[in-house]
């Protein structure tokens, strides 16, 4: 009987380990990982005391297509206070990328995830994904997907309080 | 005892090496592009949607006002 239960756990264990799960480094109250250690391809901003917006990307996900208006606006009006954005694409090839944003033109940051290492580690879960970080560098807030006005209002509430937060 | 345990390294090498992998969502890049669309080339889908509403008698059937002759 006690041969059973082991070969139950085992196996339990087993398959435990092959489900995905959300990433506990990247989960809401963690504090955010150095971005440099992660082989972008582009200038990272500089986000010390800055509430931050990781925004995952990839040049053939329509919804992130969509989001990018949005957001460009919203950092437009919001930048002057320490807000930064940052889009990070998943592309395979930096070309798809370049073209992207030569199209759409954005003025927040872009870098390019070539390796996929940053949105492997943070294991999101659908594309577009957004991380929103606080002023201490801590993730306040995930956005999973882009769901037009109501992902703008949730964005702006949000922003706005995180940017009353003291240091 | 000996059984018993290679019946377990069995089990959990199989669930190891199982066949199936699971795509990530920004790995999705190669499924969602315009080559894998069915539907991309709109004068073939009328072409194949009339043959097959005039085959099935079955004009009508996406909203298209008629009377199942297939001969609008």
């Amino acid at each position: 009987m006690s041969q059973i239960r082991l070969l139950l756990i085992v196996l339990s264990l087993s398959l435990l380990s092959s489900l995905s799960s959300a990433s506990e480094e990247f989960s809401v109250g963690a504090k955010l990982p150095p971005l440099d250690g992660y082989e972008l391809t582009g200038e990272l901003p500089d986000i010390e005391g800055k509430v931050v917006l990781i925004d995952f990307w990839a040049s053939w996900c329509a919804p992130c297509k969509a989001s990018f208006p949005s957001m460009d606006e919203i950092y437009t009006v919001h930048k002057d206070q320490g807000f930064e954005i940052i889009a990070v694409s998943v592309d395979k090839k930096q070309a798809l990328v370049d073209r992207f944003t030569q199209k759409l033109s954005p003025s927040f940051s872009i870098v390019w995830d070539g390796k996929q290492s940053l949105v492997s580690a943070a294991k999101v879960s659908v594309m577009p994904t957004s991380l929103l970080i606080d002023k201490k560098g801590y993730i306040r807030y995930i956005h999973i997907g882009w769901h037009g006005n109501k992902s703008i209002k949730q964005l702006e509430v949000e922003l706005v309080e995180l940017l009353e937060e003291d240091v | 005892m000996k059984r018993f345990f290679t019946g377990i390294l069995f089990v959990v090498t199989i669930s190891l090496f199982v066949g199936c992998s699971t795509v990530e969502p920004w790995q999705k890049g190669n499924l969602a592009d315009y080559t894998m669309k069915s539907d991309r080339d709109e004068i073939e889908s009328v072409m194949m949607s009339h043959v097959q509403f005039s085959r099935e008698a079955s004009t009508g059937g996406e909203g298209v006002g008629g009377g199942g002759c297939g001969c609008n």
